[in-house]
């Protein structure tokens, strides 16, 4: 061995020390490993994100969600959801016994019920290639958005690039729900074209739905996901944002999906790594990220932030003055960091040689309202609510600083809850169209978490909530006396 | 920094065929350090030691010896990402003729980034995980006279570049 091969050896062990290993892609279960290709190329992250449900992330952008076994730890068996140009091969029915028909999508040829054992997605169709061993055509994706509307769980809903004005662009909207598409050509979201890719629900039935995503891409460059789901709790969330990465279909930068859940009750558009489009809105309105340094928060009460490679030490300091330092989580080889604190107060960022990079405050919940409306003449805000338990919400009054807060009482399905001290507030299912309170209408100030929540100015007590449907027709009627319920 | 065994092509790779999962999890960090080693190249290190993992799992109930299949697939998927990475800086190169400055290739790593791939792969599994010439050549698909010439040619090559 002379002295050049022994360089060499010390140049690959050195080489190698330094490779940068990330935790497996795969998520506990790693069984879920789903040969499939995207574009050619093979999945690159696939994440358990709820029980007998996967997130695949593939190359370019391409999604696929996926639902497994019962306990959610099997072998994936079936894809509800893709996105376009998602290509699921041959191999991939090894682990995918059954894919099945895209209900809800025109069918060329009819199924008579049998599934689609193979399939794939061309120009935004889902396109099945073998139907129980039968070669058949293909199975449109251009359907009327009443045919999408009502496609059951567990199917393919997937929204192509539009081929002719008969075809319906999905629509992204915030607060969509759970197979609610909203049928209009050309969506704005966040001042960006929008173009819906896939909902999903999680859940084995409707009544059971307890979350969904959303994923969609804007400008063909941003690809955003929502997570709303009970399942999970918050560090389930945060440690999932930390794994799922989707690949930026142009320039091929990963981007750090921080999903929408516990603590994180608004969705987080990431358009590039340390550049947040929006946290939020009102009325329809971004709200930036706060903070113009290397540090960007996400959102208030959590205090998650993505950070620049310049930041090699992040201080956190709380209340009583006490302080935690930590380094940036690496999430993304392009050096974003990931931090979250669900207490800090203050954030410090800090270079490597010590210098203060950032100062910031973390803001409270009053800069970030959820939602927005006026009654009587008085503007409020939703700020909080435990979507959990809906037992604890705050809307304060833009005038006299009122607030209120709600402690539950739940009364059943239309009207999922009113209370209050002088001013009646409650959730509303999307069977009610609408809510008068005295006779009066109520004011809807915004939706959150798949209800809508209605305000009515203050009156005399008792008075009478009455919820209609679309047609008018009186669906539920309810006598609230407030008289015991607390105030903050 | 101490090195873990590097089983994806070390000698003495499993013959059993244990389970994907334990595979997985076990050779996971192994294919990653050889994918940066034959890339040269850390960002994509991840992506390609995946992307063998999941033509490995594809192939997974015929496979005999696990550990050799899935160091020649993470070779050939090197050799495939080397392949359209030199296209690119090719184009690179073409499109930024009167901009980019090339700098000499004053380090050993440099320099055996800048090998053919056969070369080089032949220098990784030689060096870094002491392969013998037989077991290389099945990594790389030639006779393991073939294996002698690259390696040769590779090292001639070296000592013109770092040892002037």
């Amino acid at each position: 061995v002379n002295d050049l091969e022994i360089r060499i050896r010390d140049a690959f062990e050195e080489r190698a020390a330094h490779t940068t290993i990330s935790e497996p892609p795969l998520h506990d279960d790693v069984a879920t490993l789903v040969p499939a290709r995207a574009r050619g190329t093979a999945l690159r992250r696939v994440v358990t994100i709820a029980a007998g449900l996967v997130l695949v992330a593939g190359a370019a952008g391409a999604l696929a969600i996926a639902t497994g076994g019962d306990d959610g730890d099997q072998p994936t068996t079936a894809v509800t959801t893709a996105s376009p140009g998602f290509d699921l091969p041959r191999g991939l029915l090894t682990d995918m016994a059954l894919a099945r028909v895209p209900a809800g999508l025109r069918e060329d040829r009819p199924t008579d019920g049998r599934a689609c054992s193979r399939f794939h997605f061309r120009r935004g169709q889902a396109v099945c290639d073998r139907l129980e061993g039968t070669l058949v055509r293909s199975y449109s994706a251009r359907g009327s958005s009443s045919a999408k509307l009502n496609a059951p769980l567990g199917t393919v809903v997937v929204y192509g690039e539009p081929i002719d004005e008969n075809d319906v662009d999905a629509t992204a909207e915030y607060g969509l729900e759970v197979g609610n598409v909203v049928d209009r050509h050309d969506v704005t979201v966040r001042g960006h074209r929008a173009r819906l890719i896939a909902t999903s629900t999680i859940g084995d039935a409707p009544a059971d739905a307890d979350g969904y995503l959303l994923l969609w891409r804007e400008r063909k460059a941003m690809v955003g996901v929502f997570v709303r789901t009970s399942v999970m709790t918050r560090d389930q969330l945060l440690a999932t944002a930390a794994h799922v990465r989707v690949t930026h279909p142009a320039a091929r930068l990963d981007l750090p999906l921080v999903l929408r859940g516990h603590g994180l009750t608004e969705p987080v558009y990431l358009k590039r790594p340390g550049s947040i489009v929006c946290v939020g809105e009102v009325a329809g309105r971004c709200l930036p990220p706060r903070g113009d340094g290397p540090v960007r928060l996400i959102h208030p009460n959590v205090a998650v932030g993505t950070a620049s490679t310049a930041v090699a030490r992040v201080r956190f300091v709380y209340d009583n003055h006490s302080t935690k330092d930590i380094a940036p989580v690496r999430v993304a080889r392009l050096g974003v960091g990931l931090i979250a604190d669900p207490q800090a107060r203050l954030v410090l960022a800090y270079d490597r040689d010590g210098r203060l990079l950032q100062r910031i405050e973390v803001p409270s919940y009053d800069s970030y309202p959820l939602g927005a409306g006026t009654a009587g003449g008085i503007t409020f805000r939703l700020y909080n609510f435990d979507a959990d338990t809906m037992s604890c919400y705050w809307i304060y009054s833009n005038s006299d600083g009122v607030n209120f807060v709600c402690d539950g009482g739940f009364i059943d399905h239309h009207i999922l809850g009113v209370s209050g001290t002088g001013l009646i507030s409650g959730y509303l299912e999307h069977s009610v169209a609408r809510v008068s309170v005295n006779g009066v209408d109520a004011q809807v100030v915004g939706r959150t978490d798949g209800s809508r929540v209605f305000v009515a100015p203050r009156g005399t007590q008792p008075v009478d909530v009455v919820a209609y449907d679309a047609t008018g027709q009186a669906i539920e009627q309810h006598r609230v006396d407030c008289t015991n319920c607390p105030w903050p | 920094m101490g090195m873990t065994i590097p089983a994806v092509g070390g000698p003495g790779a499993v013959a059993e065929r244990p389970v994907f999962d334990d595979f997985y999890r076990r050779e996971w960090p192994n294919a990653v350090r050889l994918a940066h080693l034959l890339t040269g190249v850390d960002a994509v290190a991840e992506d390609l030691a995946q992307d063998a993992f999941a033509r490995v799992h594809a192939k997974w109930p015929t496979i005999d010896n696990t550990a050799a299949y899935l160091r020649t697939t993470l070779v050939n998927v090197c050799r495939s990402w080397h392949r359209s990475h030199g296209r690119e800086q090719a184009r690179l190169r073409r499109a930024h003729r009167d901009e980019v400055a090339y700098l000499p290739t004053d380090d050993l790593l440099d320099a055996i980034d800048a090998l053919p791939y056969r070369q080089k792969a032949v220098l990784v599994l030689r060096y870094y995980h002491d392969l013998a010439e037989a077991d290389i050549a099945d990594a790389l698909r030639c006779r393991p006279g073939t294996v002698k010439s690259l390696a040769s040619r590779a090292l001639e090559h070296l000592r013109t570049v770092i040892e002037p």
